[in-house]
Order: C-alpha cells, then sequence, then structure tokens
C-alpha cells in the first residue's frame, strides 16, 4: 500500500515547511526518515521554545538553577503547553548559554562544560569550569583527602564557594562568532569572580580559555555580544568595549579590550552599577552604540510571561534585540528561578529589524 | 488527413488529449489542461494536430480528479473576472475554497496519489492544497496516531517528546 513514506523528499519537505514547531517534532518522532527531515535548521524561524524546569523539578528543590532529572520541560509560544522532553544529556546542568542553531552550553557541578544541541542530540566537550582564567585564579589548591573535589575562595578568602555556586555564577554570559560549531569558531564568555572576557577557540591549537586581557580595570562586564566580526561587551558602568586581536590566533597582549563609546552620565552610570546584581537582558544593539549605553540602563525586568504551573518567583523575561538592522536577531526569554537565577535561556533567530525583535519580545508577554 | 471530409467542423474550442497511465484518453480542453505547468511548457513545441499527451505516472482515477480541479478552478477563474468586470459582489472565491476544501477531503491513498500527480504536472494551487491538508491532518496527533492515519510502520525511533 502506497503511502507517505514513500514521497519524495522534495514534497515531505513542503510538508516539513508548514507544520508549527509542536507539530514539527511530532513528525519527527514518526519514523527515522522523517526525522532526517527535520534538521536543527528546520527549527530556526519559528516561535521559540522556552526552557522550563518540568513539574518534579518545581516541587523537589526551589533555588537551584540545574535540571535535577533528565525531564525537562518545553513551553510552546503558539500552543501555550509545556511539552517534557527526556534529555538524559543535561541533567544536573546549568544552561550558562544558547546559541543559533539550538546549541546550549552547559556546566555541570564537577565543573564539566559542554555544547549541546537538543536537536541533534550532538555534543562537544570544552575545557571545564576549573579552567576558566577567572575561576582559576580563586581556586583553592586540591585538598588530598577530598579527591578531586575543589573549592573556590573569594579575592580575599572571605567567601569560600561550594561546587554548585561555582557552577551558576561564574560563567555569566556566552556568545558564539558563529552559528554552526566548527573549527575556528570562538566562543566568548563573561565569567569567573571579576566577570572577566575569556574566549575558547575551537579547533585552535590550545585546548583552553584564553583570558582577553590582564587589564585590570577590564572586568564587571554585564553583557556580550558578536557582531560583523567583532565581539562587544557591555560594562557594569554602561560603556561598551570591543574585542581587538582575535584574528591573530596570538594571546595577550594582541588581544586586548577598546572603549567604544562613553560612560553614560551620571545618574545612568550609578543606576547600571546599582542594578549589578540582578542579571537582566539587556537590549543589545551595537548598530546604535551611543544609544546603547542609556538603552541598557532602562530595560530593567522589563516584560515577563507566566506559563501554567509556573511559580510566584519564576518568571520568564522577555528581551529583542537584532545583530545588525535588520540583521541577524530576533528575541530572547529568559526564565529564572529567583531574581538572579538564570533557569534557561531560549533564543529565537531570524533576519529582523531591532525595531520588528523588540515588538516580538513586547508580543510575547 | 484524408480521412476528414469536413475539415471545417470542428469543436468550438480547441482540445488536448491526455492518456492515464492505464491507458485510458481523456479529452479535455486546452485551457483546463494549461493550468498544468508542465504542459504548458512543452505546449507550443507542439504541433497542433499531436496534442495528445502521455502521462505514465498518473493513474485515469486520480487524471479524473485533476480534471474536475482544473476545469473548476478554469470556470471559477473566468466568473469571477466577469464578475470583477461588471462590478457586481460575487463570493466567487469564498466559494472556491469551499469547493477545494470539499475536493480535497478524501482518503489518504487518494490523496497521496492527488500529490504525486500535482508535483507531477506542476500544478502548483493543487500542490499547496494537498500539502496542506497532509499539515493539516498531522496537526495535533500523536506520532502514534500520525503512524496510524498514514499506514506508516514503526521503525522503532526512540520518541523523546511527549506532550502534558
Amino acid at each position: 500500500m502506497e503511502n507517505l513514506l514513500t514521497l519524495p523528499d522534495h514534497l515531505l519537505d513542503l510538508i516539513v515547511q508548514r507544520l508549527r514547531l509542536p507539530d514539527k517534532l511530532r513528525f519527527s518522532c514518526v519514523c527515522k526518515e522523517w526525522r532526517s527531515m527535520c534538521g536543527p535548521l528546520q527549527f530556526r524561524n519559528h516561535l521559540p521554545w522556552l526552557i522550563v524546569p518540568h513539574q518534579d523539578y518545581v516541587t523537589s528543590k526551589p533555588g537551584t538553577m540545574a535540571f535535577d532529572n533528565k525531564d525537562v520541560g518545553f513551553f510552546s509560544l503558539c500552543d501555550e503547553k509545556i511539552y517534557k522532553a527526556e534529555i538524559p544529556e543535561i541533567t544536573n546542568r546549568r544552561i550558562c548559554g544558547s546559541f543559533p542553531g539550538g546549541w546550549l552550553m552547559t556546566v555541570h557541578e564537577n565543573s564539566e562544560v559542554q555544547l549541546f544541541n537538543p536537536f541533534s542530540r550532538s555534543l562537544v566537550y570544552l575545557p571545564p569550569l576549573t579552567e576558566f582564567p577567572g575561576v582559576q585564579e580563586i581556586l583553592l589548591p586540591k585538598n588530598e583527602g577530598e579527591g578531586s573535589q575543589y573549592t573556590g575562595a573569594g579575592l580575599e578568602s572571605q567567601y569560600r564557594f561550594s561546587l554548585k555556586s561555582m557552577r551558576d555564577r561564574f560563567i555569566v554570559k556566552v556568545v558564539m562568532s558563529s552559528s554552526s560549531v566548527t573549527s575556528g569558531t570562538i566562543i566568548m564568555a563573561i565569567q569567573g569572580i571579576e566577570r572577566t572576557l575569556a574566549f575558547y577557540r575551537i579547533g585552535g591549537d590550545q585546548d583552553i580559555w584564553v583570558p582577553v586581557t590582564t587589564d585590570k580595570k577590564s572586568c564587571f562586564f554585564r553583557d556580550l555580544t558578536y557582531y560583523r566580526g567583532n565581539f562587544y561587551a557591555v560594562h557594569n558602568n554602561g560603556y561598551v568595549v570591543v574585542v581587538h586581536g582575535l584574528e591573530t590566533l596570538e594571546t595577550i597582549p594582541y588581544t586586548y579590550t577598546e572603549q567604544v563609546t562613553s560612560e553614560p552620565p551620571g545618574k545612568v552610570a550609578e543606576r547600571c552599577r546599582n542594578y549589578g546584581g540582578g542579571r537582566l537582558a539587556y537590549l543589545f544593539d551595537v548598530v546604535r552604540l551611543e544609544a546603547l549605553a542609556l538603552a541598557t540602563s532602562c530595560c530593567q525586568g522589563r516584560t515577563y510571561l507566566n506559563w501554567p504551573g509556573c511559580d510566584q518567583n519564576q518568571r520568564g523575561y522577555v528581551d529583542g534585540s537584532s545583530r545588525g538592522n535588520p540583521g541577524w536577531g530576533g528575541a530572547c526569554i529568559i526564565c529564572r528561578a529567583t531574581l538572579v537565577e538564570v533557569i534557561g535561556i531560549l533564543c529565537y533567530g531570524g533576519i529582523v529589524t531591532n525595531f520588528e525583535a523588540e515588538c516580538n519580545a513586547m508580543f510575547w508577554d | 488527413m484524408k480521412d476528414s471530409f469536413n475539415p471545417s467542423i470542428e469543436p468550438p474550442k480547441k482540445t488536448v488529449t491526455l492518456v492515464s497511465s492505464d491507458g485510458y484518453d481523456f479529452e479535455v480542453e486546452e485551457e483546463v489542461a494549461l493550468e498544468s505547468q508542465v504542459i504548458k511548457d512543452g505546449f507550443e513545441d507542439k504541433a497542433v494536430d499531436d496534442r495528445e499527451y502521455l502521462l505514465f505516472n498518473v493513474h485515469s482515477d486520480t487524471l479524473e480528479l485533476i480534471i474536475k480541479y482544473c476545469e473548476k478552478h478554469v470556470s471559477s477563474r473566468k466568473s469571477i473576472s466577469a464578475a470583477a468586470a461588471s462590478s457586481s459582489s460575487s463570493n466567487g472565491e469564498e466559494a472556491l475554497k469551499e469547493w477545494d476544501e470539499h475536493f480535497i477531503s478524501v482518503d489518504t491513498n487518494t490523496l497521496y496519489d492527488i500529490l504525486m500527480a500535482a508535483d507531477y504536472l506542476n500544478i502548483k494551487s493543487l500542490l499547496d492544497l494537498a500539502i496542506q491538508k497532509v499539515a493539516d491532518t498531522i496537526h495535533g496527533r500523536s506520532p502514534e496516531q500520525i503512524r496510524k492515519k498514514f499506514n506508516i510502520e514503526n521503525d522503532s525511533i526512540i520518541d523523546p517528546w511527549a506532550s502534558e
């Protein structure tokens, strides 16, 4: 008997294009052949799914940032349902970054750092958290009796960080220079206790996280983006720096940061500093860098959304931005368990103008 | 042609003969056949008295449906433009949409045949209609229900997704 399985690929492809995300995922589960029709790229231009804790998680341990079992919830915006996915790879990991194409960067309590794609299930190992420059410097010497246990101490050794809090605090934001995980792609992170910049080059000579600069003033960054070959970071005080020297394959002093916008006027700068505790998504429009410094201070807790069964303290924050205007960009949703803890991040891409991205973000509220 | 006694007696409209894979002839009006981009493309190259197309991939049952679809679309397009010309309001397009919906409400095997034929003959509107029908059928169904609906065997793929 004839059935849809024997349809030629180009017709199946036309069908796939008409399916909305939940339908597409179910479609991809019908058989292996159809799964192969639904590559990660097929998911690119859809309304995003917000990664939310699965129900069991909500009742078990409030306030942790990792998924403590293999069930991950995906909140679909188009039909307002939570879909449960078994993703054992993500168990006990905190999602510390998300990239186009569905890639997630995750970090484990044992300091293991991975790039993971839940759609293709590909996995890439990165050097562990303990090898991040901003983390290495505060690690206490390994205690003989405790085996491979690390603990971190604060700069003046007043604070001690447990493995869990190191996992949850020390990778602030990650950005990738390309949408594909291939040789030459650079992953830039705001990391460590001082929130400095460090990068990792995929397929590079050295399998390490490299600090961008040792300049003591170059710390306390709040946000990071990649635009036309350059990484830009927003400082706590509201100005923007650009990272230079990445193309040389050399490290310090060939890589350094340069301030490209002035510090915002006194009051705004003060507000930026005061909000330092809560990591929020910032509008990041590198085309209008001058306007950016002001904008960053104005979009605190802009919009949030609720999902079925969401806790009072758990809200998804929505923000939009684009790389270029118009450019490859979209809106981002951050889900947090408390004000400062990020549970999951999901980005939505597409060629849009910055204005549209903002509107999308608003629309989802 | 030597057998034609009176060449002046011709049908008022030009026709084209479509031959199905199982050997049936379908004589249709030229403009109906031209709904197919494939026939349209080859049309000018053919001699006027040799307008016969062998459609090896289309069974007579399906061809009948396809011709019905094309005839309907040609005639309703005429009536819509006529209505527009006389500036009288008409719900021709809505009526056509309704007709399409009814037309495509067929069993899975027929839908498959229509899909293949529309693709082969390159009739864009019909292909769109059939593709959308499949997408609509998939909408909201679980993988198991989709398999059942389309007679697909479970090749023991792991299904990590489940709706709450």
